[in-house]
């Protein structure tokens, strides 16, 4: 059978948005199951995001897929649909698909007549049963997948099924590793800032910490499994790219195998230069890891600053402080490796906070910083928390770089705030620069072409994103529509008060209480969306 | 519809179309409406399934909760389409080689002129549509140019119906629209109900879908009566697929209508084709500069002041 895989574009085309303007990584979901089910199927992948327009259509029209199964996100929930119901207009008879993070996290939101299947979980398997029961049911036009773990699917009056949840695949060296054949035609177009071509691969998922704004420990119901470093080298190396993006949750998680990275990379002699995402607390507690990591080829680590602040960290449960981050931020700028932070600014801040954050930006030489509004994501226990005072249930702003809970400054100064932090924060990139041309002097001169191709790049989006006016146009009629409350106020918000650093510590110096009681509270059986309820109530959040 | 078909299978074939169209010498030969029946049902196929009746933008407006300022925008781009329509009928029908055909064009044209809308034709039900958005264009028609991607859309199919052979024009305006517009608007009505908009403010938009089918199925009669030979089907194909091309391309335009009244300076999307460095570099050299964007500006509304407002489009079309 024909399997169609569709990456949706995370908005219209030209909105504002950081995806292809500062990252573009390949579709590794897509990749990943398609690899699962290649064997016995025809297996294309689109990536909308490097296609035109009608690329959709006319690949349905022309090449008549059985199957088509698209990935999502919050933000492209909407884009995913459109692709789906596109198809079923295109080819009336096909089988339609979604999977991913925010139809496992929020499933009913696809309940569609034009989405014949929901995955939940991970695909892989998942999508081999239901290839074989298509392959025997299609005939008969019989869409009923009745027993096949992991998946929601309509009956024949239109009746939702649930099937009980597919248990997470023990070891990630069992799954096929993706097949990057499946993107060819799109190699050289994936990018982080001026790290370009680049591979994208996965070496572990899941994430053990439980931050209340990030719903990837939900997702991977707080495990981290990992693939070997055997698997993870003989992936790197057969990239041909100069540069591999890790696209784990949190690569730094697990010191055993961090050291048996190192060594089969130094057995190896690997020479790739890659960039991924970890925990600062991780790299300032592993000095000589960081030093060692960087010496095989880690140029860029991704973090989640988030604050300058311990009572906002605390707040978020993110179990580090602002300490942290500073001193992992030298240790990885004494090493050569860029540093891109994420920083969160809260909709209740005044116009002090964000200069304050700025100030420690500067103060920290952060290579990329990136800036983002805290957002309550559906599937997370902040959205649990704050779900009845949203401004707007568009998923489309949910994207980081909006606020869609009320601001304490009017929205006009708030934005304004918010989009200087580029200019504001100038000087941190200006010395970060430095500091890797030091450490890393023939780094620059090699890459020089995609420095100046990310830079002409971000230079015109700056323009865009520098300037308030964009995001008030971006939610203009957006706000206050169906579903959300009228006229709430930043004081109608139970924000943070600022005393959370503090009660984290108690909670700390009473171990017995915080690891036995509230853990068991906030892992439910199932936490996935029809226990959400139950997740929440448990959680007493 | 069924009925309608065994019915027109019953009946004599039509006289011979005039001299600019390739229809049927010998139409009436047994198994040449079997042909056109079989050639009608992939010609629905093809035009159901294709990239300007399914528009990815169109799919996104049955699934975004786009708003009312997304459908003002939408509806400015799309009124001078729905204000000349009957132009192109009106054409047709002076070129229509039969009273079949003209009898067709007729019925149609009624139905455009108001009837089963209470005397309002549709031009003035979409203006009601474009108040409820809280656009004033409909009242500023003498001084309000027509976008480019209705521009662009409206020569095309005032070409087709001149200028080319009647039955690729009776393809664009029959089977390119009324097998078409049904199935367009049925994404585009969940969209606008989502927006808030009352049954009324959106009439245009659901009369559509009710009479296009009746339209679909007149149609579907008159192009049994036309399609008797290969080369007739092939043009009556010709003129669908030629609507549908530059519908797509319309939609495209729309789409970026919607996100530039968002997003004026947008970033300039790669699409299909990566851009080379230097083109990367020369495009970033061309924003920073605000004399070649100001020259970019003044392009752009020279472009801007050839094209006619959409009250000179109405008369030109009348003419």
């Amino acid at each position: 059978m024909r399997v169609l895989l569709v990456m949706p574009t995370p908005f219209e085309n030209g909105r504002l948005g950081l995806e292809n303007v500062v990252w573009l990584s390949e579709p590794v979901a897509l990749t990943s199951v398609g690899s699962a089910i290649e064997d016995r199927h025809e297996v294309r992948v689109l990536d909308l995001r490097l296609e035109d327009e009608d690329a959709l259509v006319r690949t349905l029209s022309t090449w008549k897929p059985d199957v088509v199964g698209t990935t999502s996100m919050t933000t492209d929930a909407y884009q995913a649909k459109a692709v789906l119901r596109t198809a079923k207009n295109v080819c009336p008879g096909v089988l339609t698909l979604v999977g991913g993070h925010h139809p496992t996290l929020c499933p009913d939101e696809f309940d569609f007549d034009y989405v014949d299947v929901i995955v939940q979980g991970e695909g892989e398997h998942t999508l081999r049963e239901i290839m074989e029961r298509w392959s025997r049911q299609r005939e008969a036009d019989d869409r009923t997948f009745d027993g096949v773990k992991g998946t929601r699917w309509r009956d024949a009056s239109g009746v939702r099924r649930v099937n009980a949840k597919r248990e997470q695949t023990a070891s990630l060296d069992d799954l096929p590793i993706p097949n990057r054949r499946l993107i060819e035609k799109y190699q050289g177009r994936y990018f982080f800032t001026a790290f370009r071509p680049m591979a994208s691969i996965f070496t572990s998922r899941g994430c053990s910490f439980d931050c209340n704004f990030c719903a990837i420990w939900e997702f991977y119901e707080r495990r981290t499994r990992f693939l070997s470093a055997k698997k993870i080298v003989d992936q790197m190396e057969a990239c041909a790219e100069p540069f591999v993006f890790v696209l784990d949750d949190n690569f730094l998680t697990n010191k055993r195998r961090v050291v048996e990275l190192c060594d089969e990379m130094e057995r190896r002699g690997l020479k790739k230069y890659w960039m991924t995402q970890g925990r600062t607390d991780f790299a300032a507690d592993n000095p000589e890891l960081v030093a060692r990591l960087a010496k095989n080829g880690l140029v860029m680590l991704l973090s989640g600053f988030e604050s300058n602040d311990d009572d906002n960290l605390a707040a978020l449960r993110k179990k580090s402080s602002w300490q942290k981050n500073l001193r992992a931020n030298e240790i990885l700028r004494e090493n050569g490796v860029i540093s891109t932070g994420i920083f969160m600014v809260r909709p209740d801040w005044t116009k002090e906070q964000f200069a304050g954050l700025y100030e420690y930006v500067n103060s920290l030489d952060i290579g990329i910083p990136l800036f983002t509004i805290l957002t309550p994501l559906p599937g997370t226990q902040l959205y649990r928390a704050y779900k009845d005072k949203l401004l707007t249930n568009d998923h489309r702003l949910f994207d980081l770089l909006h606020a869609v809970l009320p601001t304490r400054l009017p929205r006009e100064e708030f934005y304004a705030e918010f989009c200087r932090a580029y200019d504001a924060t100038e000087k941190s990139v200006r010395n970060a620069y430095k500091w890797f041309f030091k450490a890393r002097p023939t780094f620059i001169p090699k890459n020089i072409t995609s420095i100046v191709w990310f830079y002409a790049r971000t230079w015109r989006y700056q323009r865009i994103h520098g300037d308030h006016r964009s995001f008030l146009r971006d939610e203009e009629g957006l706000l206050n529509g169906p579903g959300a409350k009228a006229g709430l106020t930043w004081e109608d918000v139970a924000y943070p008060k600022g005393d959370e650093h503090v009660a984290a510590r108690a909670d700390e110096d009473a171990p017995a209480r915080a690891g036995g009681k509230l853990v068991k509270l906030r892992i439910p059986r199932r936490i996935w969306a029809d226990d959400v309820a139950e997740a929440s109530a448990g959680a007493g959040e | 519809m069924m009925g309608d078909l065994a019915s027109v299978e019953k009946r004599e074939a039509p006289a011979p179309p005039a001299s600019d169209t390739a229809a049927p010498a010998g139409a009436s030969a047994p198994g040449v409406t079997a042909a056109a029946r079989r050639f009608l049902a992939d010609l629905r196929v093809e035009i159901e399934s294709h990239p300007g009746v399914n528009h990815l933008f169109l799919g996104r407006c049955a699934t975004s909760p786009f708003a009312r300022q997304d459908y003002r925008v939408f509806g400015e781009n799309h009124y001078p389409l729905v204000c000349v329509f009957t132009s192109y009928l009106e054409r047709l029908l002076i070129r229509a080689p039969t009273s079949d055909a003209k009898l067709w064009l007729a019925k149609v044209l009624v139905d455009e002129y108001g009837e089963g809308s209470e005397g309002e034709d549709h031009a003035t039900l979409y203006g009601h549509f474009l108040r409820a958005c809280g656009s004033s264009v409909p009242d500023r028609a003498d001084t309000v140019k027509v976008p480019a991607p209705a521009f662009e859309f409206v020569s095309e199919h005032r070409r087709i119906v001149s200028e080319e052979p009647f039955l690729v024009g009776l393809g664009a305006v029959g089977p390119g629209h009324e097998w078409a517009i049904p199935k367009m608007f049925d994404a585009v009505i969940p969209g606008l109900r989502r927006a808030g908009f009352t049954p009324e403010e959106i009439d245009y938009f659901t009369l559509h879908v009710e009479q296009d089918v009746d339209h679909g199925a007149w149609l579907e009669e008159a192009l049994l009566r036309f399609g008797g030979t290969d080369e007739a089907r092939a043009q009556i194909r010709r003129g669908a697929i030629l609507s549908l091309e530059a519908r797509a391309r319309f939609w495209s335009g729309v789409q970026r209508a919607v996100v530039r009244w968002r997003q004026p300076s947008a970033v300039r999307v790669d699409g299909a084709s990566p851009r080379t460095i230097a083109r990367e570099i020369l495009m970033t050299a061309w924003d920073g500069s605000p004399r070649l964007r100001a020259l970019e500006a003044g392009y752009d509304s020279l472009l801007a002041r050839r094209r006619p407002t959409i009250r000179e489009l109405i008369e030109q079309s009348r003419r």
